[in-house]
């Protein structure tokens, strides 16, 4: 006991040295904006880059499953367009007035156990990623983009206390907002919807396209259960989502490029 | 002794009222001037008497750190690269001692020492505040060049007003 404290007695201006070095750089990255976003820039990128390294090490067991499911896209895909147009014909879209643009990206590390999850995608701003873009996968959406580096991106998962998107009924036309309550990642919280509306279990929720992160009608889940309080206004409803997000790998960024005109016209 | 308090409590109030009052301020807009930030508050640190014990140095440097992050909107930055001069004042000193030690119990001013030795150990101090300084402002080492211009200007004009100072001022 006597050799510890004359040891601090010895080196305590050194321990003080570095504790208060240690107080200012919590305060310079708490406190300043520049100095917090390179903080958390360049532990993204080498966060980034080590995750990248295990997911490309991952992805190589999982090929096979891969492929088939992109071959099951694939095929649904040519459903359509046969559908449509007849297959072998060139078909032509007047897509002037579709703002949206969509970016493949895969993902490389994800969390879905937490109260507030995100994922990290190996796309950045060279590839045109900027915040507040929404991501979809193949079975409906997934998150919003929080931030981006020049490599990388964080997503904001739905399953995330933070996160709140804009969801109606198919077909009924009633709005409400898709939140994450419980820790089950199946399910959603669809709040707002009023009592007086028709609701029934298996109808389809969509995003509304009111925000201008998704466009209109993208799938999210269906309803599962509803119950209405006595004296609220509102229904609970449980809506059960259609993605597995632990099995998750490829999904798509939407680049809404009419976003910066929505919202200038929002903020006047 | 009452003295030696007075007179860097004064110290420390009329440097930081300067320097964030008007040093703050000056933004010299021609060309490579740009760069120039004029930076004099470390002079309290650097005339603190020699044997000060090192904890009180500590602190009071991070105080005066944190007075002028506070006017310069800059929480920590000013405090980080001061605390900094602070650890290494003794080293420098050490390295500096008149082959006879340090005879007084006074300031390491240019009064008991002389301009010249006064002068080399402020420019020790203030290019590792300066360069602590802008490299914490930057966050970066990407921007080294940057840092290393920014460093030397500013060093020179600082320099100026400090043994201006020094000529000035018999600091005891």
């Amino acid at each position: 006991m006597r050799n510890i404290i004359l040891f601090f007695a010895k080196h305590g201006s050194t321990f003080l040295f570095i504790l208060l070095e240690i107080i200012c750089f919590i305060l310079i990255i708490n406190f300043n904006n520049n100095q917090r976003s390179i903080y958390l820039h360049s532990s993204n990128l080498i966060s980034g880059k080590l995750y990248e390294e295990k997911q490309k090490f991952v992805d190589f067991f999982s090929l096979s499953e891969q492929l088939d499911s992109l071959q099951v896209e694939n095929a649904r895909l040519l459903r359509r367009v046969l559908y449509h147009e007849g297959y072998g014909k060139s078909i032509e879209i007047d897509s002037s007035d579709f703002n949206y643009k969509l970016i493949p990206a895969k993902i490389i590390n994800q969390s879905i156990n937490s109260r507030n999850n995100y994922l990290t995608i190996d796309k950045g701003t060279i590839d045109d990623i900027r915040p507040d873009m929404g991501v979809i996968g193949r079975n409906g959406i997934i998150g919003i983009v929080q931030n981006a580096n020049t490599k990388y991106a964080r997503v904001l998962s739905i399953l995330n206390s933070k996160s709140r998107i804009s969801a109606k009924i198919k077909n009924k036309g009633y709005f409400g907002n898709i939140l994450w309550r419980n820790l089950d990642t199946q399910r959603l919280d669809l709040e707002a919807i009023p009592t007086h509306a028709t609701v029934a279990v298996g109808d389809t929720v969509v995003t509304s396209g009111y925000s201008t992160m998704f466009p209109p009608n993208i799938f999210i889940g269906t309803i599962e259960t509803f119950q209405s309080k006595k004296g609220a206004s509102n229904y609970n409803i449980t809506v059960k989502l259609n993605n597995n997000f632990s099995k998750l790998q490829h999904v798509f960024v939407i680049d809404n490029t009419a976003q910066d005109f929505q919202k200038t016209i929002e903020i006047e | 002794m009452n003295s030696t308090i007075t007179s860097n409590g004064l110290r420390f109030l009329i440097l930081l009222l300067i320097q964030v009052l008007a040093l703050k301020g000056i933004q010299l807009d021609y060309s490579f001037l740009r760069y120039v930030v004029i930076i004099i508050y470390p002079l309290f640190i650097i005339l603190l008497p020699i044997n000060i014990p090192r904890s009180l140095l500590l602190l009071l440097a991070f105080l005066l750190g944190i007075s002028v992050d506070i006017f310069y909107d800059s929480i920590g930055v000013h405090a980080a690269a001061s605390v900094f001069i602070a650890f290494c004042r003794l080293f420098i000193l050490r390295l500096l001692e008149p082959t006879q030690g340090y005879k007084t119990e006074g300031s390491p001013s240019a009064h008991n020492f002389g301009l010249g030795w006064f002068t080399t150990y402020a420019s020790i101090m203030m290019i590792i505040h300066l360069f602590v300084y802008f490299s914490i402002d930057a966050f970066s080492f990407v921007f080294i060049l940057d840092i290393l211009i920014k460093t030397i200007l500013s060093f020179i004009f600082s320099m100026l007003f400090l043994i201006v100072h020094q000529i000035v001022f018999k600091v005891d």
